[in-house]
């Protein structure tokens, strides 16, 4: 099923497109061709560049035996997010991703996206180096790649099987000055599919579900013809509290300048770059501070080169940061539960005297919290400085060199807390005058600060390298030392250090070889057991270059790759090597004496693992790179066969005799294989263009070994099935009739009622019970694809780009991976929770055929509401992820003003999906924060 | 000019790379050194690791989803709906699924127990207090021994894992220990720490500690339990003896180290020091059981009370009138005007009635309980509230008059003097036929209930000359109505093995209904389901997740 756009948005959309091609043809029919200003360069893809930005190294292209895929500025800023990370999804090939929250105000990214690359959870790395922010401007940077292979990463040494998604930042260039401004403003809306339902209704499946459980209802005939009459608001209230309470559109506004200019000693990028982001809550103007959400955003970036002679450059890097964000003193996402979860019927928002209307169920009325509740205010500061020093050693042996590399960052999040509590009232009108009950207290505003996060991230690197190009002999050797340390609050460094070498050496741009060995210790693991070696090798060969193939002119490259490595990946608790023991000392249990004294208490802490080791994974890649048809055509294929071994996990066979909690142990065998295809069609000129590129990715993964206890029947096994694999009951419809019951089963620990949810009795033993669950959900692997193409001519330019995901079977259970249990059952949070439209298919005598939901109950329901294929949702979707369509002036009108460019574009985000979900977004499914859909229009001005 | 620039950076690069140091482990953990050291003459950090272990007794009150387990009793049921223990009743506990699982939680203690036991020797106390440290070393071992009766109790035989602190590379794949085994291992460490225990009676800092009347009492009541018919397949007489015999000890004991019954029922669970209590989970003086237990109607400060248990019209009617007799045979006539009447059904009940149930009518802070349907405490809607007209009011501060509820003495009483008299009774008709010693200690227990004396022969309400099956009725009813929510009667049903009867008959409530000012007493048959498996329920099943890991444990039969 498709969802649905409504009204406003359609109109949105129309709008702005119509108005944007209006102003483009009106522009177009007064042009004559090849006079147009500064194209931009959204419409392109930048595949032309010469060498690629790998870990430590800059490759050239055509020796490139690595699997990777890269995206560079033009591609990311036409994304209006406040995150460069959102712009990514669909566009690098074998990166899957899935937006998990529509939160706003937050820096973290693994908060909000997933990352994974080939099963594994990246390492984010920001000019080689990890820092924590996402939320930075795009046009700042140069290009986002990732690096999918064991030769691409294993110069990470304990932190190189997971992959890695390398962001580098503009680097200065020797070009003549440049300036670009941006300004634009985006309108988002969030896409919210929960669909509440009336009072009337509410009351209706209440006294349903109370009869169902054999409890008598509570709302009388005349409680429901109120509610559906609403001729008393006060005790029969019908809110639509999203309605009320929050706004269609927030802004986003955005400007941005930087200039780059440079010559032969000194060259430099600068940037400043303001955000501002809105929020979605209508508050009242009761207070004379903000208690809305709301982010501003301030970047200052300045990378700055300097050759101080012939052999010595250094290369500075500053970047600062503050972001200042705001939100009501009840929190975001608890007013967030609130509008979703609150049913319309729990209160008037008012009471007669004007007080807020609560009772001892719903205390927290949403526009107390909305308004009453004080605020907080965060801000975020990061300061980040790198330092790079090169000097050439031509004098001793030519083509070597040397280099220092400093890199210190820090970042600091504070809240200011001044929130409060607010006192509702509840209303009883029995006879005489009304009498107000108090529930909670209206308290002073306090006013207190918080450190949320302090941490630090300090880099050094000592590199060395020698080039050599000797006939159709060319070498690169890289030798390198280097040690990253985390700080973070009050935790002791987490140390990685590395010492790596590399060599590169191709003949005749033909045959090529590469080989890394590292050798990486981190500093979490026991003495005498922190280092380790890891190694890659690669070799490819461009049969292009070949006498056979090389009076073929539409072939320029064919080179099939193939590389192989080990890699590692430290994933150690905290200095989990020694036994510790716990102390409580305010907090005790027991309390000795004729008159009560507290008593302090010591503990053992869970088992430690002295021999906890990293990880470790072979990792196998076959790919192959094609050149085609002057350039047009690029393809590249790649197959994986990833294979996990010593996966740090807690033994299956966890007997609790021990008394104690198990540590992780090098336990786990996993194996990630698959393909990740990528086609890129470009042809045009500066005038008129076009480009297709395509990629799609398929991941099939099996637990080969993970200490499983025993399990009697094969259906059980988890081993051998996909990584995470979904168990659960097989559901085979309702239970229509209490024979139907009778002659069935028993559900142990259950008495099933007709429309209860019928089980399969896998193992034929009479019994529903753990024996009966089995995999469920989809085996098939996973298969995540995305697309863009554009064009440009003359002044205009468009790309639109998608992005979906196949495969993907979610099951509402507990879990990481499933849907919230209160967007999907009845009565959630102990019978207080809202009903949604969903729940009006519930199975009822009379309609027992057409029911697509389960007999309603108050609360939790243990034979329903466990996992089984009755809860798998299909979340596959295809998402239109972004369209930016712009128009650039011609030269001759913009000449005359000493503009070098000026173009107007309107884009959007998270624009329509294609999927099968009414009531659930097929990314966000467990999020009550809605994803946003973002329209965005603005202006370039270069000179 | 050159040569500066380097200098300048070499010297950056020296200074951010040295100048952090830092050690190499958090100095802030503490490692068993420290615990267990040597030098702690006063054996501080050691006292605190025992002090958790003392946190990890059971305890009781509202302990299962916010349920007292007499819930899952024909005393009371959960006023709220779906809670965790109703599935105790409603298709009982599985190996998957049982809301007072301890399997784990009981190991772990008995690892921290055998953690304290192996480690503390390495503490030299000094000469002063050396004494303590033998007394903490028999706490540890009787904590062992009561975790293990914890264990026994709900599963039968368990592994005895003795001295061994278990380690990842141990063999854990440990079968079970025969249920004789278990009973003859807990029996043997009551007996081996007995004498070297704290005497009794203990200073007042020191109430609370293990005393060698509470080793007494645990061996009594392990004996007690495998005396019972459902641990005593054969009925063999000489199991009865053995634990008379140790009960009797007991009561020597008992008598030597000052122990007596309270002369109020209610002094028993409010005074923090008592000379009936021997052994209590003690607690901070809390209004907890006030707010959850106390009828709905009442707010105290700005809380309102929560009402969680109801008790049924079945644990009001066990207690017998003012005369001691049962209700059906003490009836209110013109010549007997304090027999029981249905029109008033409280008046003239044994005392211990209004001090274990909230009845309609009964003075509470500001106003009468109001019971009846639309009264205060019974408004209907949807607010959780009593489904049998009673709330339960054991254990509660008395407040029949006041306003707000102050802070409360509530600790869980696991052995009483009470009970280890009404453990005697039992075995000793058991063993030996309703005996002289039997009719006194019941009779004791009545007095001080505040049951009118009567004449001889049928002193406080108890006819001399019963039959050993009469008297055996007799303390049961006896037993249900003293010990009422004190977490015996869900194990005495299942040991009596009388359970499959009890339960799966339907449950009753009161309902009133008022007119003017007369009140209608109705009893109704409660539709919550009330379901008992037998033979399966009488042991719980050992945890579903224990069985698949280690094929060695043999579950429990039925499950």
């Amino acid at each position: 099923m498709t969802r649905y756009i409504n009204k406003t948005e359609w109109r949105q959309l129309v709008l702005l497109t119509v108005l944007s091609f209006g102003i483009f043809t009106a522009a177009a029919q007064s042009l004559s061709k090849n006079d147009y200003g500064n194209i931009h360069d959204t419409a392109k893809l930048n595949f032309q560049s010469d060498s690629i930005i790998l870990l430590h190294k800059d490759q050239a292209k055509d020796k490139l035996l690595q699997a990777t895929a890269t995206v560079y500025t033009p591609q990311l800023i036409t994304t209006p997010a406040p995150s460069f990370l959102q712009a990514l999804p669909g566009r690098l090939s074998g990166l899957y991703t899935r937006q998990r929250s529509g939160i706003q105000d937050t820096d973290n990214p693994s908060g909000v996206i997933d990352f994974k690359i080939r099963g594994q959870v990246p390492l984010i790395l920001v000019d080689g180096v990890p820092r924590d922010f996402a939320s930075i401007d795009p046009e700042s940077i140069e290009s986002v790649t990732v690096l999918k292979d064991a030769p691409a990463t294993v110069m990470l040494g304990q932190r190189s099987s997971g992959n890695i998604i390398l962001v580098t930042t503009r680097r200065p260039t020797a070009i003549p000055f440049k300036l670009s401004f941006t300004a634009q403003r985006g309108v988002q809306n969030l896409l919210s599919r929960t669909k509440p339902i009336s009072s009337a209704d509410y009351a209706i499946l209440y006294n349903e579900a109370r009869n169902n459980d054999d409890l008598a209802p509570v709302y009388s005939a005349n409680d429901i013809l109120t509610y559906q009459n609403g001729s008393d608001p006060l005790f029969h209230a019908d809110n639509n509290y999203a309605k009320y309470f929050l706004n269609k559109n927030a802004l986003l506004d955005r400007y941005n300048v930087n200039i780059q200019s440079g010559n032969e000693v000194a060259a430099f990028y600068v940037a400043l770059d303001y955000q501002k982001e809105g929020g979605f809550f209508n508050t009242a103007d009761l207070n004379s501070y903000s208690t809305n959400t709301g982010t501003d955003r301030y970047i200052v970036r300045s990378n700055v080169k300097v050759n101080l002679n012939k052999t010595l450059s250094v290369g500075v890097n500053i970047f600062g940061r503050i972001q200042n964000a705001n939100q009501p003193g009840a929190t975001t996402s608890s007013v967030f539960n609130a509008l979703t979860f609150t049913p319309a019927n729990a209160y008037s928002i008012f009471n007669p005297d004007s007080s807020l209307g609560g009772n001892d169920n719903y205390s927290n009325n949403i526009y107390g919290m909305l308004n009453m509740s004080g605020y907080r205010k965060s801000t975020l500061r990061d300061l980040s400085s790198d330092i790079e020093i090169t000097q050439k050693l031509d004098t001793w042996l030519k083509g070597l060199w040397a280099r220092g590399t400093l890199s210190y960052n820090n970042t600091v999040d504070q809240t200011v807390n001044r929130s409060k509590n607010f006192a509702t009232y509840r209303l009883a009108i029995n006879t005489g005058a009304p009498v107000y009950g108090q529930i909670g207290t209206n308290t002073a505003q306090p006013n207190t600060l918080a450190i949320d996060t302090r941490r630090t991230y300090t880099y050094g690197k000592l590199s060395m390298g020698y080039d050599k190009v000797k006939g159709d002999n060319s070498l690169n050797l890289l030798l390198l030392a280097d040690n990253q340390s985390t700080t973070s609050n009050l935790q002791l460094p987490s140390t990685y250090t590395n010492i790596a070498a590399n060599a590169v050496y191709s003949f005749a741009k033909k045959y090529f070889a590469e080989a890394t060995v590292s050798y990486g210790g981190h500093n979490r693991f026991a003495p005498g057991r922190r280092f380790g070696l890891f190694y890659a090798g690669a070799l490819g060969w461009d049969l292009a270059k070949e006498s056979f193939l090389s009076d073929v002119e539409w072939i320029t490259q064919l080179k099939p790759r193939f590389s192989y490595g080990l890699t590692g990946n430290a994933n150690v608790g905290y200095y989990v090597y020694d036994q510790y023991y716990d102390y409580w000392g305010s907090t005790a249990a027991y309390y000795f004496g004729a008159t009560p004294a507290l008593a302090r208490g010591f503990s053992e802490l869970a088992l430690a693992n002295p021999y906890a080791t990293w990880e470790k994974a072979y990792k196998l890649n076959i790919g192959v790179d094609a050149l085609l048809f002057a350039n047009r055509l690029q393809l590249t294929s790649e197959y994986f066969n990833d294979s996990y071994f010593d996966l740090m996990q807690v033994r299956g066979n966890s007997i609790s005799l021990i008394g104690q909690s198990y540590p992780s142990e090098n336990i786990g065998k996993n194996r990630y294989t698959g393909i990740e295809n990528n086609i890129t069609w470009r042809t045009g000129d500066e005038t008129k263009g076009y480009f297709l590129a395509a990629n799609l990715s398929v991941l099939k993964s099996k637990v080969l070994f993970s200490d499983e206890v025993f399990r009697p029947y094969d259906h059980q096994r988890r081993t051998g099935l996909p990584v995470g694999q979904a168990f659960g009951y097989v559901a085979e419809g309702f239970y229509q009739s209490q024979a139907e019951i009778d002659a069935g089963p028993i559900v142990e620990g259950y008495v099933p009622k007709p429309g209860d949810i019928q089980y399969k009795d896998l193992n034929n033993d009479g019994y529903i019970n753990q024996f009966d669950e089995t995999a469920i959900g989809t085996l098939k692997p996973l298969i995540y694809y995305g697309g863009t193409a554009g064009f440009h001519y003359k002044g205009f330019d468009l790309s639109i780009s998608v992005q979906g995901v196949a495969n993907n079977d979610i099951v509402s259970s507990t879990g990481y991976n499933s849907v919230t249990s209160s967007l999907e059952y009845e009565f959630q949070g102990g019978g207080t929770g809202q009903l949604f439209e969903h729940h009006l298919g519930r199975w009822t005598p009379a309609n027992a055929a057409q029911a697509t939901y389960p007999r309603l109950s108050i609360g939790s329901n243990s034979n329903n509401q466990r996992a089984s294929t009755f809860w798998v949702r299909r979340m596959d979707y295809l998402r239109i992820q972004n369209v930016d369509i712009g128009y650039s002036l011609p030269k001759r009108l913009i000449q005359g003003i000493k503009l070098e460019g000026v173009r107007v574009f309107a884009n959007g985000f998270n624009l329509y999906s294609f999927d099968r979900q009414n009531y659930l977004d097929p990314e966000s499914f467990n999020s009550i924060f809605p994803l946003r859909r973002t329209f965005n229009f603005g202006i370039n001005i270069k000179l | 000019m050159n040569r500066h620039i380097y200098i300048f950076l070499i010297a950056i690069f020296s200074v951010v790379v040295s100048c952090q140091k830092l050690e190499d482990w958090p100095m802030e953990r503490i490692k068993e050194d420290y615990l267990w050291d040597a030098r702690d003459s006063l054996g501080t950090n050691a006292g605190y690791f025992l002090n958790t272990i003392y946190g990890e007794m059971p305890t009781g009150f509202n302990r299962i989803g916010g349920n007292v387990l007499g819930t899952a009793t024909d005393d009371a049921i959960p006023s709220a709906d779906n809670t965790v223990i109703a599935r105790f009743t409603s298709g009982g506990y599985s190996p998957i699924d049982n809301a007072d699982d301890s399997w784990s939680a009981n190991y772990a203690s008995i690892r921290k127990c055998n953690l304290f036991l192996q480690n503390f020797p390495k503490v030299t106390l000094k000469e002063s207090i050396r004494q303590e440290g033998v007394y903490w070393m028999a706490e540890a071992r009787f904590l062992r021994a009561l975790f293990y009766f914890e264990l026994v109790k709900r599963y039968g035989g368990v592994p005895l894992l003795g001295d061994d602190i278990l380690s990842l590379n141990d063999d854990l794949k440990l079968p079970r220990n025969t249920y004789d085994e278990c009973i003859t291992y807990i029996v043997s460490e009551c007996d081996a720490v007995k004498n070297s225990l704290r005497p009794d009676p203990v200073s007042n800092s020191d109430y609370g500690r293990i005393t060698q009347m509470a080793a007494l009492t645990l061996k009594a009541k392990t004996l007690l339990y495998a005396a019972s018919p459902l641990n005593n397949a054969t009925n063999d007489k000489s199991k009865w003896t053995r634990a008379k015999d140790a009960l009797a000890d007991a009561i020597v004991r008992a008598e030597a180290g000052g122990f007596s019954l309270e002369n109020s029922f209610s002094n028993v669970f409010l005074t923090r020091k008592n000379s009936e209590v021997i052994l209590a989970f003690q607690r901070q003086v809390t209004t907890d059981l006030e707010l959850n237990n106390a009828p709905v109607g009442y707010v105290s400060g700005n809380t309102a009370s929560r009402g969680r248990t109801s008790p049924t019209q079945d644990l009001v009617d066990a207690f017998t009138t003012i005369k001691g007799l049962p209700i059906e045979e003490d009836l209110r006539s013109a010549n007997n005007l304090t027999g029981y009447d249905a029109n008033n059904p409280y008046a003239n009940r044994d005392p211990r009635l209004s001090l274990t149930v909230f009845y309609n009518g009964m003075p509470w802070l500001t106003r009468p309980v109001e019971t009846f349907d639309g009264g205060a405490d019974r408004p209907g809607g949807i607010t959780v509230q009593t489904k049998t007209g009673y709330y339960m009011r054991k254990f509660l501060g008395d407040f029949t008059t006041g306003t707000a509820y102050s802070n409360q003495n509530h600790n869980f009483p696991l052995f009483r003097y009470a009970d280890v008299l009404l453990m005697f009774a039992e075995a000793k008709n058991e063993a030996d036929g309703p005996a002289d010693s039997v009719y006194t200690y019941l009779r004791e227990i009545r007095k001080r209930a505040g049951i009118l004396e009567g004449s001889a022969p049928a002193l406080y309400g108890i006819p001399d000359g019963l039959s050993q099956d009469q008297m055996r009725q007799l303390i049961r009813n006896e037993r249900r109505v003293e010990m009422a929510f004190e977490e015996q009667r869900f194990w005495d049903l299942r040991r009596w093995k009388i359970a499959e009867n009890v339960y799966n008959q339907p449950l009753h409530g009161m309902r009133i209904i008022r007119t003017g000012s007369n009140l209608t007493y109705n009893v109704e048959v409660l539709t919550v389901p009330f379901q008992f498996f037998a033979p399966r329920m009488y042991r719980y099943p050992i945890p579903f997740s224990e069985i698949s890991k280690n094929q060695n444990l043999v579950q429990n039969e039925g499950y």
